[in-house]
């Protein structure tokens, strides 16, 4: 079997040029980068592999979800209200009460679709929603996922769905890999070229149990989910880099399917001690999302988490903001928004 | 259940045998002239042959050497499992607790002239024995193993066992057994055989018999008057046998180098040449390379889990990244020395080397090959050039939670150079080292200055810390840095007067240091005879050293220089029982 590495910097070197990460982990604008051809030799290419990875997870002022979270199944039982679920046909039945997130929030996003969206005022070929805010006042940040499972008690931060996905970048189930290509300057780069991996080799761990920097991993040996390349550029050692597609293999328990995001963009600052930390945004479409947590999540899911699967399937459909279909009027994925920490590391390909 | 066949067959046999077994060797006649199963000594006309010289020539005469004494030598751990491979087929696991081997002098191999086999560790021969003898005649087994077949399965067959015996015992004891010894191992499988009504659990004890013999366990050389020198002892050819075999293919004889001992030929020039260049050509020779570099490295502490790391220090450190340490050292060496031919100077200056991706983690390279060993080569502005940058001597020589400037500086000087250095006094204050203040506030070098301020050190760490600091840019386990505590490192210093600016200058100054060849010579002399060199043969030594820069450091070369010397193939008898080597 052939492998190729490509070339690795000596991030450090990298790093010691001035201005590097002196600027804090906000973008400094939301707008997609427009890269522009860099002339002369390639630059030094960077590998991560992510270490840690969730959703990024918005704050609000008060209560983000004032009538509580939703309720399972079990917990329809224990409650005096039973429900009718069926993982396999969602439409069959209805949650009525299922709750999403409606409450205005702020996050350290990313505008995918280049406006401040309004629920109440929708534009042109646009599914009506609510963006969130920045923490500087700004506006457009999309993350409508998050709006249709946000009120699901095992999705907030430290709950299962979050231990889950943290350990699942750790232990093999759903290694993902970032390339940083073409990189003259780790602070200040107009343009550098980023790509997406899955891989099926664990990030080597420690023997105190925490992942370590500079192991090899190879991209997935099936290049579906090796990711479209991403044109970027580096500002004040952040890099920004989009769009793209980009695909992940997830083998988590009793899940074992695709988790896509399309028109994809990656930010990344590096850190000077070599290790990186960042988000991902992105679309993913409803059908891919309804099969990870309805259909092969199923019912241990649903308790596990506490929702039901017809609450779930129809809050996905309404809170839809991308592909948006102009015949219909209506979309067919969800903005999402995922914050991660990455080791360096060599990408074997 | 079962029934072992040894439990009622066996009883107090294996200690009868043991105690029965002729090998002691003592000078005072109670050592039989030759080894049983030995040739007559060859007459003095064919010694005559002359030796055939060393493909370079060697420098002048060879001077005349006053050789030391000959041993008794319990197998290594490695001899014996190699050694139960090559004769029972190397699907054969010898499981269980081994004796551990000694270190004397510096080397295993030294020890095993020491070595003695206390209770437990016969118990756990025992063990191993009865668990390699049911398995070299199972079902699965008995047809490579056994060369004929019984009359019936259920009884006893006398000749086929007999032949079994002869066989396998030729290859355990590394000569032709004595016609008693075939017939007491007959016996006890004709009764095993006999009450049990099973042919193969007679000749699985009978097996175990063999494998518990102190003629298997130990390499018992013998000597014998040299006929061409009245004044001079040789050993005996089949002894050549044995301790060319273990020195050059680290195992037992094979059946041409048997033969050619049992016709006398190891003790004639011509004779020994051509087996010894034979041997030199083998792809076994490989296994006495690692053998050798294992030994005078001390790299099995790295496999057996004697080299510890503080994981909140170094949390990349695991057994399994020690064992591809150690591993890695020995492929460099191999490929340095025996297919790519290399002079020897150059190991501690080459720059390639073999990488895994658990080494990946510490040199901070990429590794494509996901499992296994790929070749890597180090560029030429890496801090890494030579084994003395290798993970494994770097871990090897540092203390759990930091690197040691002198335990590395003591290696190269005690081990790469053969330089002495003194033990510390008894009443150091260690405090100034220790010290956490002291340890996280400055370098190892500012820290070690302590050692030049206080007389009672510096003698001693004049001679270590110098050489040892220049490795100071590769942390405890081997991990490349720039800095400790916040402070640059300074990695300069100056090895007998030549001055070196890092660690690839280190080695590249101890490649031509002259220390270096003869520290090697004499250590591979001392592996090969597994005593220490005593002053009779120092001339001999420097000429082999001679000889070795003439054939441009070549091992294959050396190897061969030291097995047709007298030095190897002559001795003043038996060593004195307690007395020193």
């Amino acid at each position: 079997m052939g492998h190729t590495i490509r070339t690795v910097a000596a991030l450090v070197a990298l790093l010691a040029a001035p201005g590097c990460g002196g600027s804090g982990s906000s973008l400094e604008g939301s707008e997609p980068p427009t890269p522009t051809p860099t002339p002369g030799p390639p630059g030094e290419t960077l590998g991560f592999v992510i270490s840690s990875f969730g959703y990024l997870y918005p704050e609000h002022d008060g209560e983000a979800c004032p009538t509580g979270f939703n309720l399972g199944p079990i917990d329809h039982r224990v409650a005096g209200t039973p429900i009718e679920d069926d993982c396999l046909a969602p439409e069959a039945n209805d949650d009525l009460g299922f709750k999403t997130l409606s409450a205005p929030g702020r996050i350290d996003g990313f505008d995918l679709d280049g406006r401040t969206s309004e629920r109440s005022s929708p534009g042109a070929a646009e599914c009506a929603h609510d963006d969130f805010a920045g923490f500087s006042g700004e506006g457009g940040y999309d993350f409508n996922l998050w709006r249709a499972i946000g009120c699901i008690r095992g999705n907030q931060p430290g709950e299962i769905q979050d231990t889950i996905i943290d350990n699942s970048v750790r232990d093999g189930s759903s290694t993902i890999l970032i390339e940083v290509a073409d990189v003259h300057d780790a602070s200040n780069d107009e343009s550098v070229r980023v790509r997406v991996f899955a891989s099926t080799d664990a990030p080597p761990i420690g023997a105190n149990g925490e992942p370590l920097p500079w192991g090899t991993l190879s991209a997935h040996e099936d290049d579906r989910y090796h990711g479209t390349e991403a044109e970027g550029a580096i500002s004040g050692g952040v890099v920004v880099a989009g769009p793209a597609d980009f695909r992940w293999r997830f083998n988590i328990q009793i899940v074992e399917a695709d988790l896509s995001l399309s028109e994809a963009y990656v930010r990344l600052e590096i850190q000077e001690d070599g290790t990186a930390r960042g988000q991902l945004f992105g679309y993913t479409s409803v059908d891919e999302m309804y099969e990870i947590f309805g259909r092969q999540a199923g019912r241990a899911g649903a308790d596990a988490l506490g929702y039901t699967c017809s609450g779930l399937w129809s809050a996905l459909n309404e809170q839809a903001d991308g592909s948006f279909d102009s015949e219909t009027g209506t979309c067919s994925s969800l903005s999402v928004a995922y914050r991660f920490e990455a080791m360096p590391a060599f990408i074997a390909k | 259940m079962k029934r072992s066949p040894h439990t009622r067959a066996l009883g107090g046999l294996f200690v009868g045998l043991l105690l029965a077994a002729p090998f002691g060797c003592g000078s005072d006649g109670s050592r039989p002239a030759a080894s049983p199963g030995e040739p007559p000594a060859p007459s003095p006309a064919p010694v005559a042959t002359p030796s055939p010289a060393p493909r370079p020539d060697p420098p002048g005469d060879v001077p005349a050497v006053d050789p030391g004494p000959i041993a008794m030598r319990r197998l290594t751990q490695e001899q014996y499992r190699a050694t139960i491979a090559d004769v029972l087929g190397d699907d054969i696991v010898p499981a269980g607790r081994l004796e551990p081997d000694t270190r004397q002098s510096g080397l295993i191999a030294v020890g095993t002239s020491e070595a003695s086999l206390t209770p437990s560790g016969l118990e756990g021969y025992d063990t191993i024995a009865r668990a390699v003898a049911e398995q070299a005649v199972d079902a699965t087994h008995r047809d490579r193993n056994v060369p004929c077949q019984p009359e019936a399965l259920t009884g006893t067959d006398d000749a086929c066992t007999g032949r079994f015996v002869r066989a396998v015992g030729r290859k355990l004891f590394r000569r032709p057994l004595r016609d008693e010894e075939v017939a007491t191992r007959v016996e006890i499988a004709r009764n095993a055989a006999s009450d049990l009504a099973d042919f193969y659990a007679g000749l699985e004890v009978a097996l175990s018999t063999l494998l518990l013999s102190p003629e298997f366990l130990f390499r018992v050389e013998v000597d014998e008057a040299d006929p061409s020198n009245a004044s001079a002892r040789r050993l005996t050819s089949l002894s050549m046998a044995s301790r060319l075999s273990y020195f050059l293919w680290n195992t037992t004889p094979d059946d041409e180098l048997l033969d050619a001992a049992e016709a006398g030929e190891l003790v004639l020039d011509r004779g020994l040449a051509d087996q010894v260049d034979r041997m030199l050509a083998s792809p076994r020779l490989e296994k006495s390379v690692r053998s050798l570099f294992s030994d005078m490295y001390g790299l099995e502490q790295l496999e057996q889990g004697l080299v510890r790391k503080d994981p909140s220090i170094f949390p990349v450190f695991s057994q399994a990244l020690m064992r591809d340490a150690r591993e890695q050292t020995l492929r460099v060496a191999v490929e340095h020395l025996l297919t790519d031919d290399g002079a020897y100077p150059s190991l501690f200056t080459t720059r390639h080397s073999f990488m895994t991706r658990p080494l990946g983690l510490v040199y901070r390279v990429p590794v494509a090959a996901p499992d296994g060993w790929e070749p890597f080569t180090f560029p030429d502005d890496s801090r890494r050039a030579g084994v003395l940058t290798h993970v494994s001597l770097l871990a090897l020589h540092s203390h759990p939670g930091r690197s040691s400037p002198t335990l590395r500086g003591k290696f190269i000087r005690e081990v790469i150079l053969c330089q002495d250095v003194p033990p510390p006094p008894g009443d150091i204050d260690f405090s100034m080292f220790a010290d956490d203040a002291a340890t996280s506030s400055s370098t190892a070098r500012q820290r070690l200055e302590a050692h030049v301020a206080n007389p009672a050190c510096a003698g001693c760490h004049a001679i270590m810390d110098p050489i040892g600091l220049a490795l100071e840019t590769m942390d405890g386990i081997g991990i490349e840095r720039d800095t400790e505590n916040g402070e640059r490192i300074d990695a300069s210093g100056e090895l007998g007067g030549v001055a070196f600016d890092d660690a690839p200058g280190l080695g590249a100054v101890i490649a031509g240091d002259p220390a270096l060849t003869r520290c090697f010579v004499q250590t591979l002399y001392e592996y090969a005879t597994g005593r220490v060199s005593v002053a009779g043969e120092r001339e001999l030594l420097d000429y082999l050293t001679q000889s070795f820069g003439a054939s441009g450091h070549r091992l294959r070369d050396l190897l061969r220089l030291i097995v047709l010397s007298d030095g190897f193939r002559t001795t003043s008898g038996p060593r004195a029982a307690g007395g020193e080597p």
